[in-house]
């Protein structure tokens, strides 16, 4: 397989990465089998969501440890622009939008200050003027616009 | 809850130590200290997107902090003496951003709301002085209704 895969000066999410996977797969197949057969598009379909469940399984851990690392260790006493500079939360919003959903089951259980990173990553800004610095209601403002956009968790 | 130390406390403000402080309330992430200081408990006032800010510029220098203590009716004055029919607050910088605001209690000594951490009863402004608050930048004071 080595070398099927275009090189990229940017890293591809986990999802892409999936999908570059099985697209260069198929290419191999394609040239080297001439064409891909029934019973082999089912094993790539079935390659591919136990590839896509693994990925999303290592998502979750790597979201969890680094959030709980960002609640244990982030500067107590500070405001919030400190808090958000701790490299646990700095990873997380550099995992990109595959996070989303994670983020906004978090604040459905705990309103915290996950809001920088949903603004970070997203570009939106829900909350309206009157829920301003309310945590419960800045968490439901973002649930609600996670709902709206489609968002699953 | 009222209490006499806490070990994050005492390793985060060394001139706190030795029991130069109490603790007020239990941790709560509902509000932080510009809230607290200015006397609102019920929300967390920050200039990032979607905190509560008055309008005023939103970004995180010092002399933003102070823009909008003076929206909220606050005068920098010379001290941080008591002085009657005044509530004076202490506005904290490091490196040219604000970190912290307490607020003077009308005997004299200081409140502040530690981040998403406890309140306490201090002395002096420059009793938070240090590694994580910097130094006090200036005193504010408003005539009290």
């Amino acid at each position: 397989m080595q070398g099927l895969v275009e090189p990229s000066l940017e890293l591809p999410g986990l999802i892409d990465f999936t999908r570059i996977c099985r697209e260069s797969w198929e290419r191999f197949l394609r040239t080297k089998c001439n064409g891909i057969t029934e019973e082999m598009r089912r094993e790539l379909d079935a390659m591919k969501d136990v590839i896509s469940c693994l990925i999303h399984e290592e998502l979750v851990s790597d979201f969890n440890k680094l959030a709980q690392q960002w609640e244990q260790e982030r500067p107590r006493g500070s405001d919030v622009l400190q808090m958000i500079m701790h490299p646990s939360y700095q990873r997380i919003i550099g995992m990109g939008h595959d996070v989303v959903p994670l983020l906004l089951k978090e604040l459905e259980r705990k309103p915290e200050h996950w809001f920088w990173a949903l603004h970070a990553i997203t570009g939106a800004d829900p909350v309206p003027p009157e829920s301003q610095g309310n945590l419960k209601e800045m968490a439901a403002s973002w649930i609600a616009w996670g709902k709206k956009q489609g968002y699953e968790w | 809850m009222n209490g006499n130390s806490n070990a994050w406390i005492d390793n985060a403000f060394p001139s706190l130590s030795h029991g130069r402080y109490t603790i007020t309330s239990a941790p709560s992430v509902d509000y932080n200290c510009i809230g607290w200081a200015l006397g609102d408990s019920a929300a967390w006032w920050s200039h990032l997107p979607g905190y509560r800010w008055p309008n005023v510029e939103r970004n995180p220098t010092v002399e933003t902090l102070v823009a909008m203590f003076a929206q909220m009716g606050y005068q920098i004055c010379d001290d941080a003496c008591l002085e009657n029919g005044f509530e004076k607050v202490a506005l904290y910088e490091k490196a040219g951003l604000w970190t912290h605001a307490s607020r003077q209690l009308t005997n004299g000594r200081w409140t502040s709301k530690l981040g998403p951490e406890e309140d306490i009863e201090h002395a002096t402004p420059d009793d938070l002085s240090g590694v994580l608050y910097g130094a006090v930048h200036c005193i504010m004071r408003k005539r009290q209704p």
